[in-house]
This record gives structure tokens, sequence and C-alpha cells, in this order.
């Protein structure tokens, strides 16, 4: 397998074969650039043509007029920050109604778990894991006028009246902690799998009592996982409306349901545009506020370090 | 303490399911109570055309965007592979999971509309695969990452080039990440409901969508025996995926 | 064919030289050493000469080939890695037959020459097993077999005994001289352990910090006459002794160093560093150090001091003394009988002395 490689000025490597090399030698490119293309052409370019658009009056025919703001005045109205508002909210609230149920739920699972650990583990992942449009037929179904809780409430004499459980805030936050709790689970789960008990053991040889430790050694450690599920739960639930519309009527609109409005007619799509890339500028502005808020946490939480 | 809050919490998990699984045997239509077992809610099912010509379609989306954003993030991979600048753009991929999926799709909608491309099944596939690749290549790419470097050399030095390395050595040790994310994107896109909403057009109807138009109609045993079928096929696949890797590490 | 040949070859990384104008000719068909301490570059020498890491300068050749840029898998050469490497989706058969399968050779020939080599290497159970189900030494073994199944001319072996317990390693040492033996394979062998360079090599290249190549010779050559101070400390130990040179005779020098010892050395050349007065460095290894409790004649070496310290080894003890000059030194004495007569203890005076032609004197 002796190949004579000549040295690299001679006229024989400057052969037109070269190109054919060259060629070879780009293939890895051409073929790994399918997904970056895809990427950009799909992710990218319509998000930064949004952008663009919402700042933008077109004319009837499609082609670009001029640059204005007239969107974003239409929109600049005091109800419509309500209703980011309200969707900002609608996230907040869901991430940490999930935090609180589902640390200690990840907790119990991986700490005490023990040999079902997986199983445990399993019976959360599975409703993920389906539709959950069915999931919110289930609901419905249970809280429903003539649903099954108010049949059981009924039956049993508890009330005289059927409870109205549906189209309240009360269904609107049930479903959505419902739908993103392993969202927020699991990470804190996987997280607390790989947890070095000795930290604990030391933090106790030190002196410190279980709670101090909890306070001051596992959350710390735990933090990113933590700030990994509230991100997991808080952006996608601020554009939810789904949720909302089933669960809630139209009693609650939600940045989704404006948009989706918006969007339908022709004359206010690009209202709804500009009103997605106010959402979403406004989103980016209390998370980063937020993710800076974790820290701040983790700080006040070990006493002043990181 | 915390286990009976625990356990609460499962039972809140639940109980819906179980009691929409039981009341689709139900032989009267809700709400009358438990009556007697029957199965013809399941018989209505499956005569339905309209079910069927939905769950085929988001079938065919799932499975086609599954193939098609597996098969670009292993291309990518082995580019990656290849030249090692190429790890510097996978960050790019991350965004997917950052912007909140109604922000993509209202700029999908918009930036179809702008080129004029009518909305239909191949929008929506198109959709389903950017959802896809944002899963996949970060997925893939963490894998690839733990791979010891020894083995790839070893490969290389036993005299099996670049390319073959990648097909005998690379890929067959991906295996469990393909399999992972293939079914996390699947079932993503099998639920997915925002995408068909906004990017599907009026000719196309998904599960989803089938779905929304039955909720709003009200509580039919039909959809209960819908939903019950579907659980119970669901719950192979996330078995599945909960076997061949430790799911939890995808997070 | 089997020779290796390095010109100028240097590499740096990060801002640091880690390979710095390394010049070597290897000869064919011998099992050669790379000894250094942890970070001097030796395996990054390794990885270039295979090919996974690319130099900045300099030629690498391969008999007479320049094999500088060519890429890895068209090296004839094969890599034994540390972590052995194994291939975790494949059976051992699969892993040894990897080579040959890539070269596309009939599956008769394949089967025939995997299964001899799991006999002679005593691992022929294990055909159908996964590298996870074995030992280290089998992992070892079959690593091995995998390297050389396909005949290369050259073996890289980075610090293959390093897993290993010391038994095995010891074991395993032996078998890897008896290999090369057979095969007449170019075996180019990286480790920091100077005793098992001594152990297996036909040549020892002594490597130092910061990439450069300190000495090469023979185990005896490497060990008896180091070049510098680093070679005499880095292989085995020594007592080193800096000073000036009072005087130059036809076979000899008077170093007088720098605790005012006056020493008498054997030369059989004189380098051109050889000059009174300038500064040089000698070397005296323990093992040639006479140590007791009365004076001892006919050394032309002689000097007093307090035992300090003893460590007995079982076989061997070694005394700390500390002779009336201050200067602390290591005796080496082999336990050669049950019963001592005059056995030397703590705080004992001892009468050390040793001959000049033990004493290696270097340039400083």
């Amino acid at each position: 397998m002796e190949t004579i490689l000549l040295p690299e000025n001679t006229s024989a490597y400057n052969r037109p074969k070269n190109f054919k090399r060259h060629l070879k030698k780009e293939a890895p490119f051409g073929v790994g650039s399918g997904a970056l293309v895809w990427q950009f052409l799909f992710f990218y370019a319509p998000l930064v043509l949004m952008l663009i658009s919402s700042f933008s009056r077109f004319h009837i025919d499609g082609t670009f007029e001029s640059f204005t703001f007239a969107h974003f005045k239409q929109i600049l109205k005091i109800d419509y920050f309500l209703v980011i508002f309200e969707s900002l909210k609608l996230g907040f609230t869901t991430a940490c109604s999930t935090l609180l149920l589902g640390f200690p739920l990840a907790y119990t699972i991986a700490l005490k778990g023990g040999r079902f650990k997986s199983f445990l583990l399993f019976l959360v992942i599975i409703p993920f894991w389906t539709n959950f449009l069915l999931h919110i037929y289930a609901w419905f179904f249970v809280l429903e006028k003539g649903g099954f809780l108010n049949q059981v409430l009924l039956w049993t004499n508890l009330i005289q009246e059927p409870i109205h459980f549906l189209n309240t805030s009360f269904a609107v936050h049930l479903m959505m902690v419902y739908y993103y709790l392993p969202f927020m689970t699991l990470p804190i789960y996987s997280s607390l799998e790989k947890f070095d008990p000795t930290l604990i053991e030391a933090s106790m040889d030190l002196g410190a009592t279980k709670f101090q430790t909890f306070r001051r050694v596992v959350l710390p450690v735990l933090m990113p996982a933590i700030r990994t599920g509230f991100f997991l739960v808080f952006i996608p639930a601020f554009g939810e409306f789904v949720i909302p519309e089933l669960m809630g009527g139209d009693k609650f609109m939600y940045v989704g349901s404006v948009v989706s409005q918006f969007i339908m007619g022709e004359k206010t799509a690009p209202i709804g545009i500009a009103f997605t890339v106010l959402s979403g500028g406004i989103l980016l502005a209390a998370s980063f506020l937020l993710y800076k808020g974790t820290f701040a946490l983790n700080r006040w939480l070990t006493g002043g370090h990181r | 303490m915390i286990p009976l809050f625990v356990f609460a919490i499962y039972l809140f998990l639940y109980v819906p399911i179980i009691v929409l699984v039981l009341f689709s045997f139900n032989s009267k239509s809700f709400p009358s109570p438990w009556d007697g077992f029957t199965l013809h809610w399941y018989k209505e099912l499956f005569q339905s055309k309209d079910l069927w010509a939905s769950f085929t379609t988001s079938l065919t989306v799932s499975i086609l965007s599954t193939l098609l954003s597996l098969f670009m993030g292993v291309c990518f991979i082995y580019y990656i592979s290849r030249r090692q600048k190429g790890e510097s753009l996978v960050p790019l991929f991350y965004s997917n999971l950052i912007v909140p999926e109604l922000v993509l799709a209202i700029g999908l909608v918009s930036y179809f509309s702008l080129f004029q491309v009518p909305l239909g099944f191949q929008t929506l596939l198109i959709a389903h695969t950017v959802l896809g690749l944002g899963f996949a290549i970060p997925i893939l790419f963490v894998r690839y990452k733990e791979l010891p470097p020894s083995l790839m050399e070893a490969s290389l030095i036993l005299g099996a080039g670049p390319t073959k390395t990648f097909f005998k050595i690379t890929l067959p040790l991906l295996k469990p990440a393909l399999l992972a994310s293939g079914l996390l994107i699947f079932v993503i896109s099998f639920d997915d409901f925002l995408f068909s909403y906004f990017c599907a057009g009026t000719s196309v109807e998904t599960l989803s969508l089938y779905l929304i138009s039955s909720i709003r109609f009200g509580i039919s045993p039909v959809v209960n025996a819908l939903s019950t079928i579907l659980l119970f096929l669901t719950i192979p696949l996330a078995l599945l995926f909960f076997s061949s890797k430790k799911g939890t590490e995808v997070f | 064919m089997r020779s290796i040949t390095l010109d100028r070859v240097s590499m740096t990384k990060r801002g640091s030289k880690i390979l710095n104008e390394v010049s070597l000719k290897l000869p064919s068909s011998k099992f050669v050493a790379l000894l250094g301490p942890s970070g001097c570059g030796k395996t990054t020498l390794l990885r270039a000469i295979a090919g996974f890491e690319t130099i900045d300068s300099g030629r690498i050749f391969l008999g007479e080939n320049d094999i500088s840029h060519l890429p890895v898998h068209q090296r004839s050469m094969n890599y034994v890695f540390q972590d052995y490497a194994l291939f975790p989706h494949l059976t051992v058969e699969q892993n040894i037959a990897y080579s040959l399968k890539i070269q596309r050779r009939p599956k008769m020939e394949i089967e025939q020459r995997v299964k001899k080599l799991l006999k002679s290497f005593d691992i022929e159970p294990l055909y159908h097993r996964y590298p996870e189900e074995l030992s280290g030494g089998q992992q070892q073994r079959v690593a091995i077999a995998r390297a050389i199944i396909a005949e290369p001319h050259v073996l890289l072996l980075d610090e293959p005994l390093a897993a290993l317990d010391f038994k095995l390693s010891e074991r395993m040492l032996i078998e890897l001289i008896d290999l090369q033996d057979l095969l007449q394979m170019t075996f180019l062998y990286v480790t920091h352990d100077q005793l098992e360079a001594l152990t297996v090599a036909d040549l020892v290249i002594v490597m130092g910090a910061g990439g450069t190549i300190e000495q090469i010779g023979t185990p005896k050559e490497v060990y008896e006459f180091p070049k510098n101070a680093f070679v005499a400390n880095f292989v085995g130990s020594t007592n080193l002794f800096e000073g000036t040179i009072e005087e130059i005779f036809d076979k000899e020098v008077v170093l007088k160093s720098t605790s005012n010892e006056l020493m008498n050395i054997s030369v059989a050349d004189k380098p051109v560093w050889l000059q009174k007065n300038n500064t040089a460095v000698a070397s005296i290894r323990p093992e040639k150090i006479d140590i007791s409790k009365k004076p001892l004649a006919n050394f032309s070496n002689n000097f007093k001091g307090i035992v300090t310290s003893i460590v007995y080894e079982g076989m061997s003890t070694k005394y700390y003394v500390r002779l009336d000059t201050g200067r602390k030194i290591i005796v080496f004495e082999q336990n050669e009988h049950h019963f001592i007569r005059d056995e030397i203890n703590y705080d004992d005076e001892v009468y050390i002395s040793w001959q000049k032609e033990n004493v290696v004197l270097m340039e400083r």
C-alpha cells in the first residue's frame, strides 16, 4: 500500500485533475448542506422576513412599497398590551405551578423510586406522548356540566346543582399544568439522577442541617435543570391559545388567539404579523429578565456566590 | 407526606384517561351513567371515512417528515465528521426550541403567502421537517460528540477511509440516538396542532384538526373510542423510546 | 520499508511548542521505546506519525516515502490505543477481521487468519463475545491482534499497558517482546515508565519536556551513559553533582562540586565543552556507591557521612546519607545476606566510596 507522494511544488500537482480532487474534497459539504439550506430557507428566512414585513407596507400585488410603523401603531394600544401581559402571566404561572408539582415528583421518583423508578418515570412520560387534544377531551369529559366529576358529586349528594368547572380560569390552569408537567419534571429528574450524593454527605459532615443542605447545595446544583424546565414550559405556554380557548371559552384572550384572528383576515394579516413580532420581542425581553433572575436567585440561595 | 402528594399527582394525571377509556365501552351515550359494555362506538369509528382520511394524512406527514429530518440530520453529522469547522454551525439549530411554535407557524404562513405557495400537504411537510430538524440535529450531535474519537481513529488507521469509517463505525453507534430522535419527532409531528392549523390550508385535514372539530361538537363516545385506540397505539412507541436510550438524556 | 524517519518535525498547539524540530531515524524491525515524562509530546509524536495530528513543519518518511501529507488510512502502519478503542458494536472476531475486510480479502482467508491469531493469543473462546464482556487483559490482546493481523510494516503502541495491574502488565511485556521478535515488525512503543522501556526496547528514545529528543541509545547506553542531567534523572535515579572542572588529565578529570567535594572521574574522550574552569555535572548511580562502617580501600572517590534515613525494600535497601560536606546522596545496596555483619543503622557514621569509572560526566 505504498504510495509515493510528490513534493508540493512540482508541476504535477497543478494539473486540471485538481478540480476533480477539489470537488471530492468539498463533497461532504455538499451532502451536509441540505440541513443548512433547509434551516435557512424555512426557519431563519421566514422569521427575518416576518420581522421586516411587520415594518413594511405592501402594494395590493404584493410588491414592497415603503417602511412604516403603521402596523405597530394599530396594536400599540393598552388592550393589546394587556393581552400580552395575560399570556406572560399564563406562562409564568404555569411554569411556577409545574415547578411546584414537578419538583417533588421528580425528587420522589429519583430518590425514592427504587425498582419502580423506570416505571414511574414511564407513567409520567405517557401523557406527553399522546395527543394533547385527547387529554383536553378527557378533561372535558370529566369537568363538563354533565360530565363525570359532576355526575359523581351529584350522585354522592355533595352538591345539589352541577358546578361549572369549564370556562373558568381554574380549568385553563388545570389543563396547562396537566400538559406541561412532563416538560418540567424530566429535566429535573435527569439532573437528580446524575446528582452526586457525596455532596450531600460532605455538607452534612460540615454541620449543615437538612434544610440548609437543601438550600445551599442541592438547589444550586439543580438550578440549570430547573432553569431548563422553567423555560421549556414558559416559552411554549406563552404562545398557548388552544387550551385556554377550549377550556376557558372566549372569556380570555391570549396572544395566540389574537394573532390567529388577525392572520385569518386578509387586511388584518400584517397587523397580525406585527403583533407576533411585538409579542415575540416582549417574550424575549421577559425571558432574558427571568433568566438573569434565576442567577440572582441562585446567589441568594448560596449566600452570595455564582 | 410527600409521597401522598406525589400519588395525588399521578391520580391527577391518569383519572381522566382511565375514565375516558372506560366510557368508550359504555353502551349508552353520555351523559347517561354506565349502562353496559359495548363495542359499537368502535364500529362506528372504523366506518368513519373522515377519520381514516385524517389519520392517514397525519401518519404520512409524520413519517415523511421524520425520515426527512433524520436523513438531513445524518448528512449534516457526516459533514461535521469530515470538517471540524462544521461544529460551529450546530448552534444554528438550537433556536428551534427557543422560538415558540406559534411564531414559527405565523412566520411560515406569511412566508408561503409571500411567495404565493399554496398551503397544503407540502407546506405542512416543510413545517414539520423544520420542527424535526430542531430535534434531530441537537440529539444526534450530542451523541456524536460522546463517541470516543479513538474509535474513529482506530478505523482510519486500520485502513478504512473517512466515508467508510462513517458508515461502518459512526453510523451504527448513532443508531440509538437515531431511534430516539426519530420516535420523538414522529410523535411530536403526529400530535402537532399549531402547524396543521396554520400551514395546512383548507384542503388538508390532520388528525389533530379532526379531533378539535369533534371536541367542539361536544362529547361523543366515538371520540372516546378514538382516544382509547390512539392511547394504546402510543404506548408501545413510548416503550420503544424508553428502552432504546434513557429517554431523559434527551433533555 | 519498515523504518521511520523524521526530519525536523515541529508542532505548535495553542501557543506552546509541542514538538520542536524532532529528527530521528528509526531502524526497521526493531523494538523502539519512546520514553519521556507526561506532557513531553511523546504521544503527540506517535499520533503525528500515524497521521492523527497534522504537523506544522518537517517531514515524515516511511521507508523511502514521504508520508507527511498522506491521510491516515493510506499510511501502512497500525496503532494500539491506550484505551484499546475496540468497536463496541462488533464482536471480537469482527474487530480483529476489520482491516482485512476493508482490504476485501476473501472470506475464507479472513476466517483462517483470524482463527489462527486468536489461537496464538490464547483467546479462542472469546470469538463471539463483545468488547464490554472482556477483561482488561483480554481487551488488550484483541486490540493488538486487530492491529497486527494485516501485517503492517510498523506498529505504534500508545502506553498499552497503562491500564493493567502490575503482574498482568509484567506478563504482557514479555509477550510483546516475543511478538515483535517473531513478526520482525518495527514497534514504536510510547511509555512514561522507564522500567518498561528498558525492559522491552532494542533502542530507547528519551524525550524531554518541550518536545525535544534528549538522547537515543540502547537501554544500556541510556542508563549507564546519560548525556545530560535530565536523562540521568529520568531513567533510573541518580546522584547529581554540579561543579567546575578543576583539572584535566589524560584519562581523568577532577571536578570540584558546589558543595566542595573533589571527585575523580574517568573520561574516554574530550568533548569540546570539557575545558578547565567550565561547569559540568557528574552523575553517580546509587547502586554504584559502596557504603560501609569501615573505610574501604582501593576506591578512587572516598567520603564520609551520616545515615539520615533507611528505606527497606526487601530485595534491597536504600540509604539516605548526608555527607560531611552537607550534600545529601542516596546509596543502594542489595541485601545479599540474611545476616549482615556490621549492620548499618540510623545516625551511623559511614564511609562512602565509588570508582572513577562509574561516574558519568555530562555537559551542563
